[in-house]
């Protein structure tokens, strides 16, 4: 005690020290990990013949692994059911076993992913088909063909693929034309978006960001109550540099459709997988791709091809009528956005221009 | 003679700037624990991690030492290099994954989609996007 009381000035100037210290130090704790320890847990893995990148929030890591694994098994139940290149899956077996003029039974979100598609087809006169397949599958872009088909199977196709073909029935599709082939790939990674975000609504994970080809479904939050921040591929720099970021709040999906993803080149020019329905050519609209920010991931991937094919005038007039925002890039490297997304959209490549 | 016991000595300043300083030592090598970077290379679903501070460590994946992925039949070469990762070459017939730039930041990947192939960054260094 003595000791003490001799060094007392020493002691008490040691301890103010200390606790200024300890303080400072909890405090930029506190703050960087904006009060709780929130762990990020990044999952990566193919499926739906894509990659997938989850990030996961959650405060607990065990729980990101279940929620990763509960995704997995979504998306693969969805690809064996969706997937045209799946002989089992429930759309193979419609397109090889379908009677003309029968009535086929479809699962639900098979049957509410074609009157959506259906929608489209219709509000874009044609621009859009749910059932293209015919024409995809005579091009086989995405099986590594590279030559124009012969001009009379062309138009034998373009007629199989024309969705005024399809009668939707009570629990069910009539298809009244032969050789018509379904196939949901325009909007399959948009719906895979929205099962998934179904999912993680039952479980206690706070946000998530899971990118499916080209679709990303932003949930939730982050813990720090910011934005999201996604980027949009820049569609001539394969070197993953991002065009721009689009910020947004949680659960919305961005689907985006580029002539970047597949094609091939011939005598200079580009043919790419998104096909015009009438001319049963790739799109060649100016557009080399298009972005749709939406609530609803059917909705922004299906909207995302129609604009795609639609060109940049029709494109946004479309967008505007339903309502959601889009970015738009055209061949002479400009860029538009929706009124929407002015403040939000971000440019970050110096090889386009914003237009205002 | 009070005055005088309170007088902070010679001796004292130096016991003062000691423990300041082990405190601030210690303060800082805890808020370092935990954040070192790392890159996940997962080939045919086996993962393996490296550090990021191993200066030009290159992976040929399809080797037996590394990886035994030689059943598959793919070769991609993984080249960690002053903090960064980048695809050297690859035998897959997009070339995708070799096109794409060097990555450093948390969450960046290259990804070979024909070959299966993912390189996938853990760190410190913040990436402005999430997805
Ligand atoms: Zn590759």
């Amino acid at each position: 005690m003595r000791f003490i009381a001799r060094h007392r000035k020493f002691f008490n100037v040691t301890i103010a020290i200390v606790c200024i210290l300890l303080f400072s130090f909890f405090a930029i704790r506190t703050i960087t990990s904006g009060g709780h320890e929130v762990r990020t847990q990044v999952y990566t893995g193919i499926a739906m013949g894509t990659a997938i990148k989850k990030t996961i929030y959650a405060e607990d890591i065990t729980v990101s692994d279940r929620v990763d694994k509960m995704i997995d098994e979504t998306l693969q139940e969805l690809e064996n059911q969706i997937s045209v290149r799946k002989n089992n899956s429930e759309i193979s077996k419609l397109n090889s076993s379908y009677v003309t003029g029968g009535t086929n039974k479809l699962s639900d979100n098979v049957l509410q992913c074609l009157e959506v598609e259906i929608q489209v087809w219709r509000e874009t006169e044609g621009a859009f088909s749910p059932c293209i397949y015919p024409i995809t599958s005579l091009w086989g872009i995405e099986e590594g063909l590279a030559e124009i088909p012969d001009e009379a199977l062309l138009q034998e196709r373009i007629l199989s693929s024309d969705a005024n073909n399809i009668e939707v029935v009570e629990d069910g599709i009539i298809l009244n034309q032969e050789n018509m082939a379904i196939d949901l790939g325009a909007v399959g990674k948009g719906l895979a978006c929205d099962m998934v975000k179904e999912q993680l609504m039952q479980t206690e994970i706070r946000g998530a960001v899971v990118s499916i080809g080209g679709s990303i479904l932003a949930y939730g939050d982050k813990g720090d109550g910011k934005d999201w921040h996604i980027g949009i591929q820049d569609p001539r720099n394969q070197t993953g540099e991002v065009l721009g970021i689009i910020d947004v709040d949680g659960d919305v999906v961005v689907s985006t459709s580029g002539d970047y993803e597949k094609y091939f080149e011939l005598d200079g020019k580009r043919y790419h997988h998104i096909f015009d329905p009438i001319t049963g050519y790739p799109a060649d609209n100016g557009l080399i791709s298009v972005s749709v920010v939406s609530d609803s991931g059917l909705l922004s991937d299906a909207l995302s091809t129609a604009c795609f094919v639609l060109g940049l005038e029709e494109g946004m007039n479309y967008v505007q009528e339903k309502g959601v925002e889009a970015v738009f890039v055209t061949s002479d490297m400009n860029v538009y956005v929706t009124k929407g997304l002015k403040k939000k959209f971000r440019l970050k490549s110096d090889e386009y221009t914003l237009v205002k | 003679m009070l005055e005088d016991k309170l007088r902070l000595k010679k001796g004292d300043y130096v016991v003062i700037i000691f423990v300041v300083i082990i405190i601030v030592v210690l303060l800082c090598m805890n808020l370092n624990r935990k954040q070192g970077n790392y890159v996940h290379i997962t080939v045919d679903g086996m993962t393996k991690t490296y550090s990021l501070s191993e200066n030009e460590v290159v992976l040929f994946v399809n080797d037996k030492q590394v990886f035994d992925a030689s059943h598959t039949g793919i070769t991609n070469t993984i080249v960690i290099e002053n903090g960064q990762v980048y695809m050297k070459n690859a035998n897959c017939p997009d070339q995708v994954c070799v096109k794409h730039k060097s990555i450093s930041k948390h969450g960046e990947m290259i990804i070979c989609l024909p070959n299966k192939v993912f390189v996938e960054i853990e760190g410190n260094i913040a990436n402005e996007i999430d997805n």
